[in-house]
């Protein structure tokens, strides 16, 4: 689901869970930034935007297809492209997992705003 | 030549006679009164030629040896010395003697009966004497045959000679034969069933046990029949299977029960007994048929099969609430996430030059859904725990703490972990729902354990101890961990001071503690460590028993997730 689209870095948000989705997208709405907003991760993958596009911020439990698998996917049509892992999961095996893939930041749900801003921002440097 | 023997006689008379009377015609010119005498005389001794040869006529031929050859059937006849003197026709020709031989080649008896039938045949009896043995026939096989041998005796006693006869018994001998084939073949089938078979009279007295059941029992067959079987019976199934056993033959019904008996090595066995009555045609018990079949195996693996099925209902239980401890607090994170990312960028947009309100306040219009959403998690679980209805039963509390801690040592086995219990077994049974008491013990157990963790080096002790007061059960835990800042508030919900624990497992061992009308508390120890305890009420007190079914019991859940 496309929010809005302007020019400037375009932050994509996956989240199956639409109260984190939209708060997300609220704060980094609130500091200026272009977001797309989606509830699932086929949904990202179908609008092709990953192209093109700066910055992944996804949750990592999500169904049909997690997050390391749709990072895995985003990858192979922009190998470049940054992202930042959401869970509410706590797990070593998870650490290790996004480690290996690379990143700008594994938030924890509940997490700091300044905690995701701060990952954005070495994200899209 | 039998034919010729008994008209000698009677010729030779005759050729008197005729003799006589030619002589007398010659001679009869000198004169009437020789003549007449010599006609008397030659006439008399016609007479007595007749009469001697009727005379013997009627009794055996002259010799025994000729009136044996002519005998229908086989047969022979001996001297005192036991040397065939005599033998039937039939038995010359079956064991095919030559003419005027009387010896009876040893090639025509069986090897094996060889001896005993020369020594039957050839000694001298004083009385009659039976055999069985086989002959080689003109067939070229051998036959079966019985010989009796009878001695005959003179006027004075003495035994002169003894008659021999036998008859072919080869049908007999293999009927008989098919019968003991048959016996035999039914002997075997008993005794190689891997079963027991035991067999008792009318009265109920063992009279017969196959092979296996003495292989079993390791004891003779006399040690094993009559009374003696209840020997074999496990102590504390012989009173019972001796009351069965009586009612079962006083009534002339079949038995069916499981009783242990005890196998050679001593070892006691399960066995499934089945006996069953024969009745003659007036309905009387005759003899009783017993199968003993070994079921011990069958009955283990049902016992561990029910000791497993119990473990893992008993672990599926924890591992239920693992999961809905996971959910749950998968549950109210959410919602409290989106509050805490909403409220901050509600305070940007605030704080922004000039401020968005319309975006800050559609930001706190989601804060609130949000919050009120959380809220509604907690009170959802509240719900659904409430429609739990708490099962309650006896239950002795030694034998919970006993379960949990087995379960909290194969949890934490690994780890350097000693767990000290010290149960007063004079604590009675009382009135709870062991689940949930299961629950309280394994959540205080649990936190114990996790409150160690920060020991380092030093070793983790956890004793458990319970016991009675004046009108209640006390089960206390002390651990050497971290110890407790604020022993009030541990049991408040959403405390914790761990980093990953929800706050929910003391919360809800107070709300069952509170719903069995007992007490929890906690208190620090002066060094180290901590004290948990709860107190339960005793049957007559104030118990769980008419408050249960309308009591709010909050399903427990374990406080690690």
């Amino acid at each position: 689901m496309i929010m809005e689209r302007q020019s400037g870095p375009i932050i994509a948000v996956v989240d199956d869970d639409l109260r984190i989705l939209e708060a997300v997208g609220e704060l980094l709405e609130s500091k200026g930034y272009v977001v797309s907003l989606h509830a699932s991760a086929q949904s990202l993958l179908e609008s092709g935007e990953m192209r093109t596009g700066d910055c992944l911020i996804t949750d990592l439990g999500m169904p049909v297809m997690d997050g390391f698998e749709l990072c895995h996917r985003a990858r192979l049509l922009n190998p470049h492209l940054a992202v930042i892992f959401m869970t509410a999961r706590r797990g070593v095996h998870d650490q290790e997992r996004a480690d290996r893939f690379g990143h700008c930041g594994l938030l924890q749900k509940p997490f700091d705003a300044a905690a995701l801003l701060a990952a954005v921002k070495r994200a899209i440097a | 030549m039998g034919y010729l023997a008994k008209i000698k006689p009677l010729i030779s008379t005759s050729v008197v006679f005729i003799a006589s009377w030619l002589l007398v015609h010659v001679h009869q010119s000198f004169g009437n009164g020789i003549h007449r005498f010599a006609f008397l005389a030659i006439t008399a001794t016609f007479v007595a030629g007749i009469i001697h040869f009727v005379y013997r006529g009627r009794r055996p031929s002259e010799s025994p040896s000729d009136l044996v050859e002519n005998i229908p059937g086989l047969g022979w006849i001996s001297e005192s010395n036991g040397k065939i003197s005599g033998m039937s026709s039939q038995m010359r020709e079956f064991l095919k003697v030559p003419s005027g031989s009387l010896t009876v080649a040893e090639a025509s008896i069986h090897p094996e009966d060889r001896y005993k039938t020369l020594d039957l045949w050839n000694q001298q009896h004083r009385s009659e004497k039976l055999g069985t043995h086989r002959l080689l026939g003109p067939d070229g096989r051998y036959h079966w045959f019985r010989s009796v041998v009878t001695p005959v005796r003179s006027h004075g006693g003495a035994v002169v000679a003894s008659w021999g006869t036998f008859v072919e018994i080869g049908d007999l001998k293999a009927a008989e034969e098919a019968l003991r084939s048959s016996e035999e073949n039914l002997r075997s089938i008993l005794d190689n069933i891997p079963e027991n078979i035991v067999t008792a009279d009318a009265n109920g007295i063992n009279d017969y046990c196959n092979r296996h059941s003495m292989e079993f029992y390791g004891s003779s067959f006399h040690e094993v029949n009559g009374s003696g079987f209840k020997r074999f019976i496990h102590p504390d199934d012989v009173e019972q299977f001796a009351a069965d056993s009586l009612h079962v033959v006083a009534n002339a019904i079949p038995m069916n029960q499981l009783v242990r008996q005890r196998r050679h090595d001593g070892v006691y066995r399960w066995f499934r007994i089945r006996v069953n009555p024969e009745f003659d045609e007036n309905g009387k018990v005759l003899r009783w048929y017993g199968l003993h079949i070994d079921v011990d195996d069958e009955v283990k693996a049902r016992e561990a099969l029910q000791q497993v099925q119990d473990k893992l209902a008993q672990a599926s239980e924890f591992a239920s609430l693992a999961e809905l401890a996971a959910s749950i607090a998968h549950e109210v994170n959410q919602p409290l996430s989106a509050v805490v990312t909403n409220s901050e960028a509600c305070q940007i947009w605030l704080s922004a030059d000039p401020p968005n309100l319309e975006r800050a306040r559609s930001s706190a219009d989601r804060i609130v859904r949000h919050a009120k959403e959380s809220a509604d998690v907690v009170r959802r679980i509240r719900e659904l725990f409430a429609q739990k209805t708490p099962q309650a039963a006896l239950i002795d509390i030694n034998e919970v703490i006993e379960d949990v801690v087995h379960l909290v040592r194969k949890k934490h086995g690994a780890r350097n972990l000693a767990v000290s219990v010290r149960p007063d077994a004079s604590i009675p049974p009382l009135v709870a729902d062991r689940i949930q008491i299961q629950q309280v013990v394994f959540n205080i157990l649990c936190n114990g354990v996790e409150a160690m963790q920060s020991n380092g080096d030093q070793p983790m002790t956890l004793d458990i101890q319970s016991r009675l007061a004046a009108q209640s059960a006390i089960v206390e835990v002390t651990d050497n961990g971290a110890g407790l800042a604020d022993p009030h508030k541990v049991f408040e919900p959403f405390f914790t001071t761990k980093t990953d624990g929800m706050g929910m497992g003391l919360s809800i061992c107070r709300s069952i503690v509170d719903a069995h009308k007992g007490r929890i508390w906690a208190e620090a120890r002066p060094l180290r460590g901590a004290i948990f305890a709860f107190e339960l009420p005793l049957q007559d007190g104030p118990g769980l028993r008419g408050s249960v079914h309308d009591a709010h019991l909050p399903k427990p859940v374990v406080e690690r997730i």
